[in-house]
């Protein structure tokens, strides 16, 4: 007898949940903090340097996004203002604490999973390993303009389009290339002086 | 995303490589800068050099927190949109309800008492005209107790002379023309 698996529901769209809270069912909050909390994590880490300040700033980011949902007023999607929001309280907190040392505050901890195989990369990570790799990356990155930074992230750790990013910081798809292109030429510059022979 | 953004002679300008290696080109532009690759190899290295910082970017993400952290963020969050407002004390409560109509009162007479009437109609009498000020320089208007009056005599030219006691300066002084003392009497 064949087995007829039941399909799955679509899952409920951010619009739908961010009813459903206005409404008060608090239980959808979960949802869509599983949905985002990752993703907000890596542009705040990115932005910090550390797993501390980079979970004050993803706590921070979604209080101040859900508490301010009438500014949102659906002009972009829940998800890009979020980011955007995250990657805000990200900015602010470094800039109130003072942007760690990433070399001293970022090293595994007991318990924190950390791959450390080395990567066989000629340019730019050169045998690099990942810890140190990414160290130098972070260096590289806190060597930015603000706005350069945080449109660089907001594309290669929040993995959001050209689009997204132009949505999320009010400004035009070129002003994105542009930033984007300048904070490249800026990281090559930084690790071709660090990772001279 | 559509973009023909070209330099001279066909050349794509160096964002649209940059955006080529990230994958945000149309297709029909990503076929253009293809092209145009397959032209300037001497090109290719630059842009495999973008491609390995993707993907060292990538490969350096950080990992994800323990669960637990997660929980606890997750309840911070909750904690801070959830927070309960305190309720007021059993005995405060007629304190208030006695206290917001007193205080509305209060600021009637206030706003009754501070803010100044309307003008009344001109009286028959204008004010003297040798005190009226025709300058248009600026004046310091003081209270009278940062202040000391004295009577000084005006000069030739109507103005009051500045003031000294000694080797202390007076207070500031109120210097303007007056009017109608173009002419020593």
């Amino acid at each position: 007898m064949a087995v007829v698996h039941a399909p799955h529901p679509p899952a409920p769209s951010d619009e739908c949940l961010l009813a459903r809270l206005a409404d008060g069912e608090r239980g959808v909050l979960d949802e869509l903090f599983g949905r985002y909390r990752l993703l907000a994590y890596r542009v705040a880490h990115r932005l910090l340097g550390n797993e501390a300040d980079a979970l004050d700033a993803v706590q921070e980011g979604f209080v101040k996004a859900l508490t301010h949902l009438d500014s949102f007023q659906g002009r972009s999607t829940f998800k890009t203002w979020l980011l955007r929001v995250v990657s805000n309280a990200a900015l602010d907190l470094g800039r109130q604490r003072g942007r760690r040392e990433t070399l001293s505050l970022d090293a595994p901890a007991n318990g924190e999973r950390e791959s450390v195989q080395p990567l066989a990369y000629e340019d730019p990570g050169r045998g690099l390993e990942r810890t140190d790799l990414r160290r130098l990356l972070n260096e590289a990155l806190a060597t930015l303009p603000e706005a350069q930074r945080q449109t660089f992230v907001l594309h290669a750790d929040a993995e959001l389009s050209y689009r997204d990013v132009a949505e999320a910081l009010g400004i035009s798809i070129g002003t994105v290339m542009s930033r984007l292109y300048y904070a490249r030429q800026k990281l090559r510059t930084y690790l071709a002086e660090r990772m001279k022979p | 995303m559509r973009h023909h953004q070209e330099g001279g002679g066909g050349v794509p300008l160096p964002e649209l490589l940059v955006a080529y290696t990230d994958g945000q080109l149309d297709p029909q532009t990503r076929r253009h800068v293809e092209a145009w690759l397959a032209k300037n190899p001497d090109v290719a290295a630059e842009v495999e050099w973008h491609r390995r910082l993707t993907q060292c970017w990538s490969d350096t993400r950080a990992s994800d927190p323990d669960p637990s952290r997660w929980a606890s963020v997750l309840a911070g969050i909750k904690a801070d949109l959830y927070r309960p407002r305190a309720p007021l004390s059993r005995w405060r409560q007629p304190f208030v309800m006695l206290c917001t109509p007193l205080g509305g009162i209060a600021a009637a007479i206030l706003l009754l008492v501070l803010v100044p009437r309307s003008p009344q109609p001109q009286s028959a009498d204008p004010a003297p005209p040798e005190l009226a000020i025709t300058s248009e320089e600026k004046l310091i208007f003081v209270a009278d107790g940062d202040v000391q009056l004295e009577k000084v005599q005006p000069d030739a030219d109507g103005m009051v002379p500045k003031f000294q006691r000694g080797s202390e300066s007076g207070p500031p002084m109120i210097v303007a023309p007056l009017k109608g003392a173009g002419k020593h009497p």
